[in-house]
């Protein structure tokens, strides 16, 4: 049993520790013990806090970091189904909301999709914007003739291939340019 | 039949959320190490209550055997 001193204050009384009985000082012992795991386990808190603080001070710094403004846009294929293009397209407003393409909340302003219409091929790509009304796509190129759409056995030669779910990403080792450069020249030679 | 695409996946740290898909991996790595860090804290107080309740009921005990 550890050694207890000569005597101990316990609400205002100093006890003899001679005093006490063994179940006493048995408590007292205990009491001592768990002090001591109290004060083990502050140290630890302590030292958990100041490193989460510096690990805080390395993520806000992080998130500055000039590559993050500057990352590459994100392009994604966007499936609508071919009774859907049949109904809707050609399309002449600049913008569609993203709700009408079973898109809304899949996607982050800035996204680029991909259009592709099953059955047909790629009919359009254009940028994701935050508008009040909710997520917009904002066309840069769209097909407004069936004979400008970009078929799905042409895909390939952009070394990607066409989708097979309503949303995919667009790998960064495709040739996303020449994909938006055939559709591009298909539209201005309809 | 195709499957639902994910939603963006948000992480809220502080009080701030974070796209995670947003992120560089040194910021995700940053993300890590502090849910990580949480969890220990979580983990040191859940520890530190335990131990407080057994000092309390050591007091307690040792106040109810002291002599007259």
């Amino acid at each position: 049993m550890p050694k207890l001193p000569k005597s101990v204050v316990l609400d205002g009384r100093r006890y003899p520790t001679w005093a006490l009985s063994a179940q006493a000082r048995a408590h007292l012992v205990s009491i001592h013990e768990v002090e001591a795991h109290i004060s083990a386990l502050k140290t630890q808190l302590d030292y958990q806090h100041r490193v989460r603080g510096l690990f805080q001070a390395q993520l806000n710094q992080a998130l500055t970091a000039p590559a993050l403004k500057n990352a590459e846009p994100r392009y994604f294929w966007h499936t609508v189904p071919a009774a859907w293009f049949k109904a809707h397209w050609p399309v002449d407003a600049p913008s569609l909301p993203l709700d009408v393409l079973g898109a809304d909340g899949l996607y982050q302003a800035q996204d680029r999709l991909v259009l592709y219409a099953k059955g047909c091929g790629v009919i359009g790509w254009g940028v994701v914007r935050e508008a009040t009304s909710g997520q917009v796509l904002e066309w840069r190129c769209r097909a407004h003739v069936a004979s400008a759409v970009v078929p799905a056995k042409t895909v390939k030669h952009f070394a990607m291939r066409h989708p097979t779910r309503l949303s995919q990403r667009i790998p960064t080792e495709a040739n996303i340019d020449g994909l938006l450069n055939a559709l591009a020249s298909n539209v201005a030679l309809a | 039949m195709a499957k639902t695409p994910q939603k963006q996946q948000i992480v809220t740290i502080d009080g701030t959320e974070y796209n995670v898909a947003d992120l560089t991996d040194n910021a995700k790595a940053q993300l890590t190490n502090l849910r990580v860090t949480d969890q220990q804290v979580e983990r040191l107080n859940q520890q530190l209550a335990i131990a407080q309740t057994a000092r309390a009921a050591y007091a307690g005990a040792l106040k109810a055997d002291l002599p007259e």
